[in-house]
């Protein structure tokens, strides 16, 4: 058996989220069929584009800068009329939250309260914390700025799920499940037939430089 | 967002693309399960970016406003079937086959633009897994699914780097083997 060192470099390339196409075209054939092979494993973990990619790409397409993107006095006349519908209930949270795969709820109906689980200043962008509040437990993290809580409960079969700060990951122990930062599931659990729902947000706020979580 | 939101049934309503559509509506609706769709076949985020870049740049070109909005999703796919066709014959030259064909990863998205357009292929791969050794679905899983170096997937599975990368390559022309001409 060869050493296999030109895809090696491939392989390590692939996991570290960069283009092995360098050293793909060095490979011979069958070694390009495994490298397909492991672009494809590597591939059906999901993965969501980022902001900042769709911001540079938008901007690339979209060149001329406009004060009020169609998108959002799209969604602005959307909110108008929706909230004649709904008596404006949750609107702002709708319309300025990421378009959602599933029906998201949040996790505490009206009958929480707020509760303080951690300093602004303890958590910058790009960390993340767990927090236990109340009934709940959850993660907080810090993207860009802007404060997100999400359940910390699997939706499998309820296991306390661990962050992989590797794989940027929430990451069930039992069955491996594997959800993205935004909450939706990216993995697993292998075997599982179904696709599980995301994990539920969890209402966050600051007050006076904490972090408060609606809980109960 | 001072108080406590109430579950919204909202959230589960799609809003209509604008009549005719504009291509700002059609990219904040597709970026995403395009981007998805692409990822699910390269497996990195460089290529990933790269390919979905190239999707809408075409489409900027030859969007036909004429189209309905499901004839739309199914375009977008084919152009980003295309793209990707593209890549793998200009990268991986040794004639490895090309998914062009591929119907189930067609099928799903036209219909339905925001479902997971990787659930084909993470079908597939489940298939695959299943069908190796143990100790290979081990260490595919490690390596790919989970991210660990050579030095991180031998810890974990008490073997030397050499033995791990050994079975790593083993692994992978056996998983290629069997997802056969799917791939």
């Amino acid at each position: 058996m060869s050493d296999h060192e030109q895809l090696d470099r491939a392989l390590d390339e692939l996991i570290a989220g960069r283009s092995p196409r360098a050293q793909a075209e060095g490979l011979d054939s069958e070694e390009q069929r495994m490298l397909r092979a492991a672009q494809l494993l590597r591939g059906s973990r999901g993965e969501e584009p980022d902001d900042e990619f769709i911001e540079s790409l938008h901007a690339r397409l979209f060149p001329t800068p406009t004060k009020v993107s169609r998108r959002t006095a799209f969604l602005g006349a959307l909110g108008g009329l929706a909230a004649g519908i709904l008596g404006g209930v949750g609107l702002q949270r709708w319309v300025a939250s990421e378009k959602p795969a599933y029906p998201h709820t949040a996790l505490v109906g009206k009958n929480g309260r707020w509760v303080a689980v951690a300093d602004l200043a303890a958590l910058p962008h790009g960390t993340v914390k767990a927090f236990k509040a109340g009934h709940i437990q959850g993660f907080l993290f810090n993207r860009h700025g802007q404060i997100r809580g999400l359940s910390r409960i699997c939706t499998h079969m309820g296991c306390r799920l661990d962050f992989e700060e590797k794989e940027q990951a929430f990451v069930c122990p039992c069955h491996g499940a594997e959800f993205a930062m935004s909450g939706r599931l990216r993995y697993g659990p292998r075997g599982y037939p179904l696709p599980l729902p995301p994990l539920p947000p969890v209402e966050t706020r600051t007050r006076d430089g904490k972090i408060e979580v609606w809980t109960v | 967002m001072g108080e406590a939101a109430e579950p919204t049934a909202l959230a589960t309503w799609r809003a209509p693309l604008s009549d005719p559509p504009d291509l700002e509506d059609v990219f904040s609706r597709f970026v995403d399960p395009v981007y998805r769709f692409l990822y699910s076949h390269v497996g990195n985020r460089e290529d990933a970016e790269d390919l979905t870049s190239e999707v809408f740049l075409k489409a900027a070109k030859q969007l036909d406003s004429a189209r309905s909005e499901a004839s739309i999703a199914k375009w977008l796919f084919t152009v980003a079937r295309t793209v990707l066709a593209d890549h793998w014959r200009k990268y991986y030259r040794s004639g490895v086959r090309v998914p062009l064909e591929d119907e189930r990863v067609g099928a799903a998205p036209a219909s339905e633009p925001d479902v997971t357009t990787s659930d084909s292929n993470a079908r597939l791969v489940d298939e695959v897994l299943a069908g190796l050794p143990e100790r290979y679905r081990t260490v595919l899983e490690l390596r790919f699914l989970r991210g660990y170096s050579i030095a991180e997937t031998a810890r974990a599975m008490g073997i030397t780097p050499e033995n791990a990368k050994v079975i790593q390559h083993r692994a992978l022309g056996k998983a290629a083997a069997l997802s056969g001409g799917r791939l």
